[in-house]
């Protein structure tokens, strides 16, 4: 085996900001990873874990450097629908997972907004859904998995160890998933019973959020930051208690092929002509003025709920040169005046999230997380080169206030953490402890992204 | 026309002429470059004007089967690769009735061997990522077979077929194939009016900016012209009016 120079491929995070080029293997076998440890020892090359590519900055890039990708394990290793708790490779996805398990009534207990990522790659990230208040993260509803650390040993690893708790979140620094196997949520319907309302300010977001958490299932809420008050629309859901299989059929979760007449692998090229910010304020005023004032519920299928960013596929192309994503999680005594702040902060820098997604959070016992109890904003921001720079000392600035109220942040979206900022939220003790495993795991250092080097996690 | 913003490249043949003017001006505009050539003393001095830019490698292009690895240790070392200069060339002073097969063969090997086993591996990985940039420096000796230089003609006459088809070969790859007339350098010292000629800083500034363009460029509206007719002449023609 050797690096083959027709091996190269550019491969770039999701928001299109941050690519490199490096030599990709897509093993079709669980056994084909192993070797690849001693070419990476041989050529003097680490090895960057890629599932779907789904993450938004570098979390899954690393240039010159052997690109593991991880997207044709797809196997399903067992599956019993009575106990619902699957077996899996890692690069089976959310899409594979429900599609698999849906008509025996079962439904992936935490979803992200988009169904095609890998497990691997999701639990390596620490994924979260829009139950997060509720439900947690994704790994903790991992029983155990399979981890093949670069020694070429593989081992389970349960929940009940003390190690489970450093891969979930683990960025994929500790070994590689190899197998998951994960617990899925009972459902007797595929429907969703979902309420829609609008809120006009933080303060009122914030409290119905407060009000509702304990009710309901999902929950989340659209914010326009062009906007000086804080206008929001919330929307949250309820497994339907009602037993409806008619809806659990694969055929009754399609996603429309059509959004206002345009057909939806055409439609990012329509998107570009709106994201400007002219175009994106009057957009975010018309959501507004639409949506119901008093609550209006209605039913949706889950797919339709939870895989928004699905709706139009390649959406992220819209942004032409390509955007970050920026998501501040922050304690629930100071969302009230932070939120606000990075509002005014935006308006008064010029650079505004074209797009902002509230959603609600609670702590998890993960080692590199970045759960608490508390609301989470995730932004995105429209990237121009010539301008890029100065963004990103924007969002530094932004950085600095999360974290003097004792924010966090979220690997899986980041471009733009350093080093400090890390030290800062997960503090000196929890990185010394992660870099202790994995000194023990990977005492080669083989196993490195381009995010880990960047904000000193290795 | 602008010249375009590579964050990293490499110049094969970096110890003089247009190859060291090239790394100076690319790093001069922010370049990561690895210079190679086969006097390192040189590099290293050329590397001493951008110590954070410039990454020297020795290097004889002849060299031919270390080069699949030396690329790869380059492109590790740069963290990537934008754009490849391949300059290195050779133009021993050859007699009007002298065949000498050991002139002749350096010139093969370096203008046109080195030239595919260096640019190859470029094609490869530009192939793979969709993008990149290769700009081989021809020459306007290649446009027509003459008395004076018959082998060093057909060397540059390789080189500019073989990046036309390369050009054919790779889709969104940039291939660019540079035909400079004479310019100042060690290698056309020995010629009459040496003086005269472009000097290899005015050279590497155009080559920069017609880098963004695939295509083959004269660096003088003038040459181009003057081509234009020079390779259109009919061979018999040609035969008699010596030039």
């Amino acid at each position: 085996m050797s690096l083959e120079p027709d091996s190269i491929r550019r491969v770039s995070g999701f928001g299109e900001v941050q690519w490199a080029d490096g030599y990709v293997f897509q093993p079709e076998t669980i056994a084909e990873i192993a070797p690849l440890f001693d070419l990476a020892r041989a050529e003097k090359r680490t090895i960057c874990l890629r599932g779907a590519g789904r993450s938004y900055g570098d979390a899954s890039i690393d240039p010159e450097q052997i690109i593991l990708d991880l997207c044709n394990l797809i196997l399903v290793l067992q599956w019993d629908p009575e106990s619902g708790v699957i077996t899996v490779e890692p690069g089976v996805t959310i899409q594979q997972l429900w599609q698999r398990c849906l008509q025996t009534g079962w439904w992936p207990p935490v979803v992200p907004g988009t169904m095609h990522v890998t497990l691997g790659g999701a639990l390596a990230m620490n994924i979260h859904g829009k139950n997060h208040f509720r439900a947690g993260s994704l790994g903790q509803h991992v029983l155990s998995l399979d981890l093949l650390t670069p020694d070429g040993k593989t081992q389970t690893i349960s929940r009940e160890d003390e190690l489970f708790n450093s891969i979930i979140g683990g960025a994929g620094l500790l070994g590689i998933i190899t197998k998951v196997t994960l617990q899925m949520h009972k459902i007797t319907s595929g429907e969703l019973d979902v309420t829609a309302l609008k809120t006009v300010s933080w303060a009122e977001t914030l409290a119905y959020f407060d009000r509702v958490a304990a009710e309901v299932d999902y929950l989340v809420g659209w914010v326009d930051m062009s906007n000086p008050k804080g206008h929001a629309v919330i929307h949250h859901a309820n497994y339907s208690p009602e037993s409806h299989p008619a809806s659990m059929q694969t055929s009754a979760q399609e996603l429309p092929p059509k959004i206002f007449g345009f057909p939806k692998a055409q439609l990012w090229r329509i998107m570009r002509f709106v994201t400007n910010p002219v175009a994106v304020k009057v957009l975010n005023g018309i959501k507004f003025a639409l949506a119901p004032k008093q609550p209006k519920t209605f039913r949706q299928s889950l797919v339709a709920f939870s895989f928004l960013l699905d709706y139009v596929p390649n959406w992220q192309k819209c942004y032409r040169t390509g955007f970050l994503q920026f998501q501040v999680f922050l304690p629930k005594e100071e969302a009230l005046e932070i939120f606000p702040l990075i509002a005014e902060m935006q308006r008064s820098s010029g650079f505004f999230a074209y797009l902002a997604v509230l959603k609600r959070h609670r702590p998890d016992p993960f080692t590199i997380t970045w759960a608490l109890d508390g609301y989470s904003l995730a932004m995105d921001f429209p990237v121009h080169p010539a301008s890029k720079d100065a963004l990103i000392a924007f969002l530094h600035e932004v950085t600095d206030v999360v974290l003097a109220c004792g924010g966090r942040f979220y690997l899986a979206k980041d471009s733009t953490l350093r080093p400090e900022d890390i030290q800062s939220y997960l503090g000196q003790e929890t990185i010394d402890k992660f870099q202790g495993l994995k000194s023990k795991h990977d005492p080669e250092n083989l196993l490195q992204t381009q995010l880990a080097r960047r904000v000193g996690l290795i | 026309m602008s010249s375009p913003k590579f964050s990293r490249a490499i110049v094969v043949g970096a110890s003089s002429g247009i190859g060291a003017e090239l790394v100076r001006q690319l790093a001069s505009s922010g370049t990561v470059v690895a210079a190679l050539g086969r006097r390192m003393d040189r590099l290293e001095v050329l590397g001493l004007e951008f110590p954070e830019l410039i990454h020297p490698f020795q290097h004889d292009v002849t060299d031919f089967r270390a080069i699949p690895a030396l690329f790869q240790d380059v492109t590790l070392k740069l963290g990537g690769l934008d754009a490849i200069f391949y300059v290195a060339g050779v133009m021993p002073e050859v007699a009007s009735d002298e065949f000498n097969f050991e002139k002749d063969l350096a010139m093969i090997q370096v203008n046109d061997a080195g030239a595919v086993a260096w640019l190859n591996q470029a094609a490869m990985r530009f192939a793979g990522v969709g993008a990149g940039t290769i700009v081989g420096i021809s020459s306007v000796a290649g446009d027509r077979g003459r008395a004076g230089q018959p082998v060093y003609n057909a060397s540059k006459a390789f080189l500019t077929t073989y990046l036309e088809a390369l050009r054919n070969r790779l889709i969104g790859v940039t291939v660019v194939t540079i035909k400079p007339g004479p310019v100042q350098s060690e290698m056309t010292a020995h010629l009459p009016g040496h003086d005269g000629f472009m000097p290899a800083s005015v050279a590497a500034e155009l080559i920069l900016r017609k880098s963004s363009r695939s295509g083959e460029h004269y660096l003088k509206l003038m040459h181009r012209l003057i081509f234009l007719i020079l390779r259109n002449i009919p061979s018999p023609i040609f035969r008699r009016l010596n030039l």
